[in-house]
C-alpha cells in the first residue's frame, strides 16, 4: 500500500481501536480487582486498632483488654529459659442483639508484634504447651460461640525475653470468621 | 474443475496420464478407494471389534508387578469385627479383607488410603454377583502396627489388608472370590495441577481366593496362606 | 521479486520460526523449575534458618530396629534416625514441621508415621523455643549398597508442600553413619532446660 493508503486505513479504524483499548483495560482491571478482593477478603487484612484497655464493638460484642500479666523465666519456673510468659485477659460482653439471637461470635485469638528488630511476628496460644498451665477459675480458655452472658477470656503466650525495643508493638488480634477481612487489634501496654 | 493450461510436455506418458486422470469422474475415484480399503480390512479380520484377550490369572504366591506397586496376595477373609480400627461397616454388609504383601515400586512415597485414587484402585473384588471397587473400599490397613492408611515408602515391603464392605447376602452364597488387579500409569499434572500421581486403572490380572473367617483383623487365622516373610501379629 | 523467490523466502522464514518456537518451548523453565523451594544449606551440627524455620540437625544414625513405648518395628528395613531441633521464626500460626524427607538418589522417603511416640515430624513449632526430637525414615534393607547413599540429603520445611518456601538441606553420608542394633524412641521435647 502506498503511504497515503496506509495512513487512511489507520484513521478509519481509529475509533474502533480506541474502544478496543478501553475495553481491554476495563476487562483486565475488573477481573484483577475481583480476584484481589476475593483473596484479601478471606484474610485478616483490615485491622481495627483499639487503644490499650479501651472498649471496642466488634461482631456483635464488646471487647476490652482488662488485664495483662507478665512473668519471665526467672519468676515462672515452668517456662523455658530466656522466655517470658504473657497472660492476657479480655472481657467479652455480647451485645443485646446477639444475646437474643444466641449468635455470640466464636473467635481466634493470637498475639502479633509489629515493627521490632525481628520483623512482624505472630504467636499462638501456649495453653497446650508443657508449661503446667491451667486456665484460672472463672475464666474461659477460648471464645464461647452462642454465649448467654459476658465472660472473660484468658490466653497465655510464651515469647522470647528481649530488650523492650526489639519486640515491637504488641497487640492481641481477635479474628471472627464472619467479619473477615476486618479484625480487632487490641493494643497491649509496652514493656 | 477446468484443467490447468497444459505445461510444455516433458514426456508423452506423463502428459497422457494427467489428462486421463482429469477425465475420470471424482465419484468413481472415491468409491474405488473405499472399496479398496474395505477389501484390505478383510485381510485383518474385518471391521468388527477385536477380541481383547482375557487378563492372565495369577497363581498363589506369585507377585503382581506394576510400575506403581508390587503385590503378593495372601488370603481373603471375612472379618467379624473392625472395632479395633474404629471402622464402621454399613448394616447389611460385611467386611471382607484381602491380605497382601505390598511394595511401593515408585520413587516417591504413596499414601495407601481408601479415599481417592492411587493405591485404592489397584485391587477390586468380585463376590457372587457383586463387584466391590474403590467406592466400596472401607480402608487399607497395615496389619503389623496396625495402622490405617499407611504411607508406603519406596522399595519397603509392608503387609497390607484391603478391606471392602460387601452385601452379606453375596458372601453367604459364594465360597470364593475373584480379585482383580489393575495397572495404573503415572500422570504428570500440567497447568492447573502440579505433581505426579497414578491414575487410569487398567485390568491386568485376576486371582481367585477362597474366603476364610477371622474374628478381628489382626487375629491369626487357622489356615494361613501368606508369603513366607510376613510376620504374625504380636 | 519473482514468485518463486518470494515463496522460497516465506518457506525459509516459516522454517526459522518453527525452529525458534521449538527451541523456546524446549528450554523455557517449566513450573517445576520456577516453583522450586528456596534451598538453604544446613550442615550437620550447625544451626540454619529459613523464612519461618530455624533448625539444627544434631546427629544421625542407622538402626536395624526401632522401639518405643507401644510399638516396635519389624525386621527387614533399614531405619535412619535423625536427631534435630526446630523452631519457627516469624509466625507460629500453622507452623508445623510439615516436610521432613530423606532423598537418596532419585528416591524420596518421608519421615515415618508408624511410631506411636511423638517424633519431630509434624511437631508444632514455636518462635524462639526449639522442639527437639527424632525423625525416623524407613528405607529398604539394601539401601546402603546403593551408590547414591553416600550423597543422601535431608530436607526440612514448614509446609507439607515445600514449593516456593524455604527448605533446609542437610547432606548426610549414610554409609558413614554408626549402626545401632536397636534405637529406643523418646518423645519430642519442647523447650530446652
Amino acid at each position: 500500500m502506498s503511504a497515503r493508503q496506509q495512513h487512511g486505513w489507520w484513521r478509519r479504524i481509529a475509533l474502533a481501536l480506541a474502544l478496543a483499548a478501553v475495553l481491554l483495560a476495563a476487562t483486565v482491571g475488573i477481573t484483577s480487582w475481583k480476584e484481589w478482593t476475593d483473596y484479601f477478603g478471606l484474610r485478616p487484612t483490615q485491622p481495627i486498632p483499639v487503644d490499650v484497655a479501651a472498649e471496642a464493638e466488634f461482631a456483635g460484642a464488646t471487647w476490652q483488654l482488662v488485664d495483662l500479666l507478665a512473668g519471665t523465666s526467672d519468676d515462672v519456673a515452668s517456662i523455658p529459659e530466656g522466655t517470658t510468659m504473657l497472660l492476657a485477659r479480655v472481657q467479652v460482653t455480647p451485645g443485646a442483639e446477639t444475646l437474643a439471637d444466641g449468635t455470640a461470635p466464636g473467635c481466634r485469638i493470637w498475639l502479633a508484634s509489629q515493627g521490632g528488630a525481628h520483623g512482624d511476628r505472630e504467636w499462638n496460644t501456649a495453653a497446650q504447651r508443657p508449661i503446667g498451665y491451667v486456665t484460672s477459675a472463672g475464666y474461659e480458655a477460648s471464645c464461647v460461640p452462642g454465649a448467654t452472658a459476658p465472660y472473660t477470656l484468658e490466653v497465655p503466650f510464651i515469647v522470647p525475653t528481649e530488650p523492650a525495643g526489639d519486640t515491637g508493638a504488641l497487640s492481641l488480634v481477635v479474628e471472627v470468621p464472619e467479619q473477615l477481612p476486618e479484625h480487632l487489634r487490641l493494643a497491649l501496654p509496652a514493656g | 474443475m477446468t484443467a490447468p493450461p497444459a505445461p510444455p510436455a516433458r514426456s508423452k506418458p506423463a502428459r497422457w496420464a494427467r489428462v486421463a486422470i482429469d477425465r475420470v469422474p471424482t465419484k468413481w475415484l472415491v468409491t474405488g478407494a473405499t472399496g479398496v480399503f474395505l477389501i484390505a480390512t478383510a485381510a485383518f479380520g474385518g471391521l468388527a471389534d477385536a477380541e481383547t484377550p482375557a487378563p492372565p490369572v495369577i497363581a498363589h504366591g506369585e507377585t503382581f508387578s506394576s510400575p506403581q506397586l508390587a503385590l503378593t496376595l495372601g488370603e481373603a477373609a471375612v472379618i467379624d469385627s473392625l472395632d479395633e480400627l474404629y471402622l464402621d461397616v454399613p448394616s447389611g454388609h460385611r467386611a471382607i479383607a484381602v491380605f497382601a504383601q505390598a511394595s511401593n515400586a515408585w520413587t516417591r512415597p504413596q499414601l495407601a488410603t481408601a479415599a481417592e485414587g492411587g493405591i485404592g484402585e489397584v485391587l477390586a473384588l468380585r463376590v457372587g454377583d457383586e463387584r466391590a471397587g474403590a467406592g466400596e473400599l472401607l480402608a487399607i490397613v497395615r496389619t503389623d502396627d496396625p495402622q490405617v492408611s499407611p504411607m508406603l515408602q519406596p522399595g519397603v515391603a509392608a503387609p497390607l489388608a484391603f478391606i471392602w464392605a460387601v452385601p452379606a447376602a453375596s458372601i453367604d452364597a459364594a465360597g470364593q472370590l475373584t480379585v482383580e488387579l489393575f495397572t495404573q500409569r503415572l500422570h504428570t499434572g500440567t497447568v492447573t495441577a502440579s505433581g505426579q500421581w497414578w491414575t487410569d486403572p487398567a485390568l491386568a490380572a485376576t486371582m481367585t481366593l477362597p474366603i476364610g473367617e477371622r474374628a478381628t483383623l489382626t487375629a491369626v487365622a487357622v489356615a494361613v496362606a501368606v508369603a513366607p516373610d510376613e510376620e504374625p501379629a504380636p | 521479486m519473482s514468485r518463486v523467490r518470494a515463496g522460497l523466502l516465506s518457506a525459509a522464514g516459516l522454517a526459522v520460526l518453527l525452529v525458534a518456537t521449538g527451541f523456546v518451548a524446549a528450554t523455557a523453565p517449566r513450573e517445576a523449575d520456577w516453583e522450586q523451594p528456596f534451598a538453604i544449606d544446613a550442615p550437620l551440627g550447625e544451626p540454619a534458618q529459613g523464612r519461618n524455620i530455624a533448625a539444627t540437625v544434631h546427629d544421625a544414625a542407622i538402626a536395624e530396629r526401632v522401639v518405643d513405648r507401644r510399638w516396635r518395628s519389624g525386621e527387614g528395613s533399614t531405619w535412619v534416625v535423625v536427631d534435630a531441633s526446630a523452631a519457627a521464626v516469624t509466625s507460629e500460626i500453622g507452623a508445623l514441621l510439615g516436610h521432613a524427607a530423606l532423598v537418596v538418589g532419585d528416591r524420596v522417603y518421608l519421615a515415618s508415621t508408624r511410631p506411636s511416640g511423638l517424633t519431630l515430624n509434624g511437631a508444632s513449632l514455636s518462635i524462639g523455643v526449639p522442639t527437639r526430637g527424632a525423625l525416623l525414615f524407613e528405607l529398604p534393607a539394601d539401601v546402603l549398597g546403593d551408590p547414591a547413599a553416600a550423597a543422601a540429603r535431608l530436607e526440612l520445611a514448614v509446609k507439607a508442600d515445600p514449593r516456593l518456601d524455604a527448605m533446609l538441606l542437610t547432606p548426610i553420608d549414610l554409609t558413614a553413619l554408626p549402626v545401632l542394633p536397636e534405637y529406643v524412641l523418646d518423645d519430642a521435647e519442647w523447650g530446652e532446660r
